[in-house]
């Protein structure tokens, strides 16, 4: 099975999930009420940011080491909800980054924050600044920088890599509040150690519905569910099948010969 | 009503992309001779050419409307989604392509022209990095702010990595001094030599041998047993360790390699926690992040995301 | 614990470890590694490459991770002199990862008689992400051009015959990222070219699940994968000399844990152990 070209089964499973994914924006469109449940990372965002405001320190945003993809477009998003919060208490959000392409629209994000809640003049332009695309340089510079600011919070959403620990770290020797989000799973053992909360896992891209209530990001983590729930019950009945003597073991043998070849 | 309503939008919406991709997919083959290399002054030329309609097309596009700039760039979304997709999900080679020579799928071609693309657009974002930082730091050194002589320092090391990079990198064998100031033959190669393998690489070794400081810090104040489940892990966790080290291979070195025994090796049960346990628990969570990522891929392709910037007028 | 003493407790932490690792450093014990099924099934991997085919070692790291990808990089590097097999150093995602295997390769070449040009070639950093990689599979020579000393790879007599990823008998990434990914979803997932993965060792946990559906065909896993290369190659390199060190660290790690946990006990009986924070979800 060659994946330079979809096969059946690819389509089968990205359509299916892809369809049931829109339903349930559709749906949610349509005025449905969904319950999501709490998530104690993201309901802290206005504690640290109050308690930062409290201590008269600013706040430091760092948007993980990728370039502009899923995960940084998503941590943008919650750049600028933290933004909006630090614009309207009157409080500095530093945000290093390390790809120049995320700093133009960084820039730009903080910059309109600080103008929707009626304070253009309270944003400084190097507090969004490039570091460097080295991941210990870039380290070492948000380090230095939690260190010098004495920031009151830290906020870590994105793609980290070795550096999370670093970065943690020098926050809680400050004694920072600190809140992470990572879609890299070998990282968030790090940041539960050092961190005060820590998003784990599809819980980062529930975050752009969490803190916006939209009815079409509700409606699409409904649908991202259910097709977990599609997956699983896959899983399921491909682990059954494959044992010989089952009933259905000779679906499974044709479906991998079909599909693998073999 | 709401049904009919979205029915129309879908259908506008794919009708909208096919003719889009239809109409890219002539324009390339209308444009096909300009894309052939070319050399020389031909090369200039096409450069400068390049970068005028360029910068003719940007200066357009910020004349345009706010609530117009926004549409079109849904659109380039969309229609740059769909171009990848239809790649992917089309078969190779179909009779559905009857007007190809050898019915193959027209758009696998243009694969790599449209990355190449890619990779020019996101190299015009190289200088904004050296200039946010010029600028951060050469406000601190015009402010005398505290510590400005760190400023002072990052633009002695842009400058010098920059010039000896590029140096080196054209004229390798360039000597630099003769013999002055006590330094004989002193080529331009060992000054890089100096400056990237002796200074710039230990440095950053340095900076990821802080990491074990801190993990020993982070564990000592952090990893508490405070039920079952964590005792478990803590137990895991522990044989894990000492299973990669041979201290741990030590500690059950008497049982046999082979056998049923071999099972009870400190690096045996860390291999078969990291190789079942472990990697169960990635999978799970990977199955999650992915079905995560394609909705947001989903929603970002067809404009459904909302909030932050993806609603704001451009 | 009040400022004052997580200040101290912090820094007598650090010079404790500090105090284990560099005992082990200056005092030369022997370390014997028992080798790991992933760790021998890239050496198998290796020795089944034929002669026709050329091995591809991307250097896909930068000098932060060259105590772990460093000795790494040598193993492999020292295992395809040995065998006479030939290979290219390549570089896709860092700048600095070619001129770092080509440093190691040049400190290596020498001990098994081999030559730049003639035995081996480096590639260097090419940029383009994944459209680089699928027209490089396509056409390695179209692709890569020239090597890190600006002449044609063509005029290298260690390409001859190589053209395309069929030519291609492995491909090892060694790399602190997930950038793997590329490799198995372009170059596995559409040609079976067999991959191999040299990760640091926070990241060898991600390289199971590739590992155990077949799609890598073996992974050393930071320095302790290293070491088991050395001791599979037979020779006693930086990784196996580092290996006390790393050991005595663990250590330090576990009995700092079991010295946390003792505190905490004691305080808890006492009612004196601070609420934590919520953390997690």
């Amino acid at each position: 099975m060659s994946l330079e070209h979809a096969n059946l089964l690819h389509i089968a499973i990205v359509g299916v999930i892809s369809v049931t994914i829109l339903i349930t924006i559709l749906s949610a469109r349509g005025g449905r009420d969904l319950y999501i449940r709490r998530i104690p990372g993201l309901s802290a965002i206005d504690e640290a940011v109050g308690r930062a405001t409290e201590m008269g320190r600013p706040m430091l945003f760092s948007t993980g080491l990728s370039s502009i993809d899923i995960n940084t477009l998503q941590a943008l998003v919650i750049a600028q909800h933290v933004a909006r919060l630090a614009a309207r208490y009157g409080n500095r959000l530093i945000v290093p980054v390390v790809d120049p392409v995320v700093f133009a629209i960084a820039e730009q994000l903080v910059r309109e924050a600080y103008a929707v809640e009626g304070k253009p003049d309270a944003f400084r332009s190097e507090d969004v600044r490039f570091l460097s695309d080295q991941q210990f340089a870039y380290a070492a510079g948000v380090m230095g920088l939690i260190n010098r600011e004495k920031v009151a919070s830290t906020f870590f959403f994105g793609y980290f890599y070795a550096e999370s620990l670093l970065l943690s770290e020098t926050g809680q020797e400050v004694g920072a509040i600190q809140i992470a989000g990572t879609p890299a799973t070998t990282q968030v053992p790090f940041f539960l150690a050092s961190c005060d909360y820590t998003i784990i896992g599809d819980e980062y891209y529930a975050a752009s519905a969490y803190l916006t209530r939209e009815p079409t990001l509700l409606g699409s983590l409904v649908g991202q569910d259910i097709g977990k729930g599609l997956l699983l019950l896959l899983v399921v009945a491909g682990t059954l099948t494959a044992v010989p003597g089952t009933p259905l073991h000779f679906v499974n043998q044709w479906l991998a010969r079909w599909l693998f070849g073999g | 009503m709401r049904t009919r309503k979205w029915t129309i939008v879908v259908t506008i919406y794919v009708m909208g992309g096919l003719i889009g991709a239809v109409a890219w997919w002539a324009l390339v083959q209308a444009l096909s001779p300009i894309f052939r290399p070319v050399e020389g002054g031909a090369f200039y030329g096409a450069v400068s050419a390049s970068v005028l309609l360029w910068a003719a097309v940007m200066y357009l596009l910020h004349r345009l409307p706010a609530s117009v700039k926004k549409r079109v760039v849904v659109f380039m979304t969309f229609v740059a989604g769909l171009f990848y997709t239809l790649e992917f999900y089309l078969p190779e080679k179909s009779a559905i392509f009857f007007w190809r020579p050898s019915h193959t799928n027209p758009f696998t071609p243009m694969l790599d022209p449209v990355g190449a693309a890619t990779s020019v657009i996101f190299g015009f974002t190289f200088f904004l990095g050296a200039f946010s930082l010029s600028l951060v730091h050469g406000k601190h050194i015009a402010a005398r702010r505290p510590g400005y002589y760190n400023s002072i320092a990052f633009f002695v090391a842009f400058a010098a990595m920059a010039a000896f990079g590029l140096w080196q990198a054209y004229a390798p064998k360039a000597i630099l001094v003769h013999d002055h100031w006590g330094l004989r033959n002193l080529s331009v190669r060992q000054v890089y030599d100096y400056l990237f393998i002796s200074t710039y690489v230990p440095l950053g070794a340095a900076l990821f041998s802080v990491l074990a400081f801190y993990m020993a810090t982070a564990a000592f104040r952090a990893f508490r047993v405070r039920s079952a489940e964590a005792g478990f892990m803590m137990v895991a966790a522990f044989i894990c360790m000492l299973g990669q080290v041979p201290l741990g291979m030590w500690v059950t070195h008497h049982l046999p390699m082979t056998g049923p025994l071999s099972h009870l090796r400190t690096e045996a049960i860390a291999n078969w926690i990291l190789g079942v346990f472990s990697m169960a628990g990635l999978r799970a969570v990977g199955f999650g992040i992915l079905v995560g990522g394609l909705a947001m891929s989903l929603r970002l392709w067809l404009n459904l995301e909302r909030g932050a910037f993806f609603e704001q007028e451009l | 614990m009040g400022r004052d003493s997580q200040f101290w407790s912090r820094r007598v932490i650090w010079l404790a470890l500090a105090i284990a690792t560099a005992a082990f450093l200056l005092v030369k014990v022997k370390a014997v590694m028992y080798v790991s099924k992933p760790a021998r099934d890239i050496y198998d991997a290796i020795e089944a490459v034929p002669a026709s085919k050329l091995i591809v070692i991307s250097c896909s790291w930068a000098p932060g991770t060259i105590g772990e990808n460093g000795p790494q990089t040598e193993a492999l590097i020292r295992h395809c002199f040995k065998a006479g097999k030939r290979f290219a150093i390549f570089g896709f995602v860092d700048p600095a990862g070619p001129g770092l295997g080509q440093a190691i390769a040049e400190r290596c070449q020498a001990q098994y008689g081999r030559r730049y040009g003639r035995d081996w070639v480096n590639w260097g950093f090419n940029i383009g992400g994944i459209p680089m990689i699928r027209g490089w599979a396509k056409n390695i020579p179209g692709t890569i051009k020239r090597d890190i000393f600006r002449k044609p790879i063509t005029s290298r007599p260690v390409m001859a015959g190589i053209k395309t990823v069929r030519d291609i008998g492995l491909v090892i990434e060694i790399t602190p990222s997930l950038s793997l990914q590329t490799w198995v979803d372009f170059i596995y997932g559409i040609y079976r070219t067999p991959i191999a993965y040299a990760c640091t060792g926070v990241m060898g946990p991600e390289a199971f699940p590739f590992y155990d559906a077949h799609q890598i065909v073996g992974v050393l896993k930071g320095l302790a994968g290293a070491a088991e290369y050395e001791q599979l190659m037979g020779y006693e390199g930086d990784a196996l000399k580092r290996m006390p060190a790393q050991s005595s660290a663990h250590a330090v790690v576990i009995a700092l844990i079991v010295l946390g946990n003792i505190l905490y006990l004691r305080a808890r009986r006492r009612g004196e152990a601070p609420e934590r924070r919520l953390g997690g979800s």
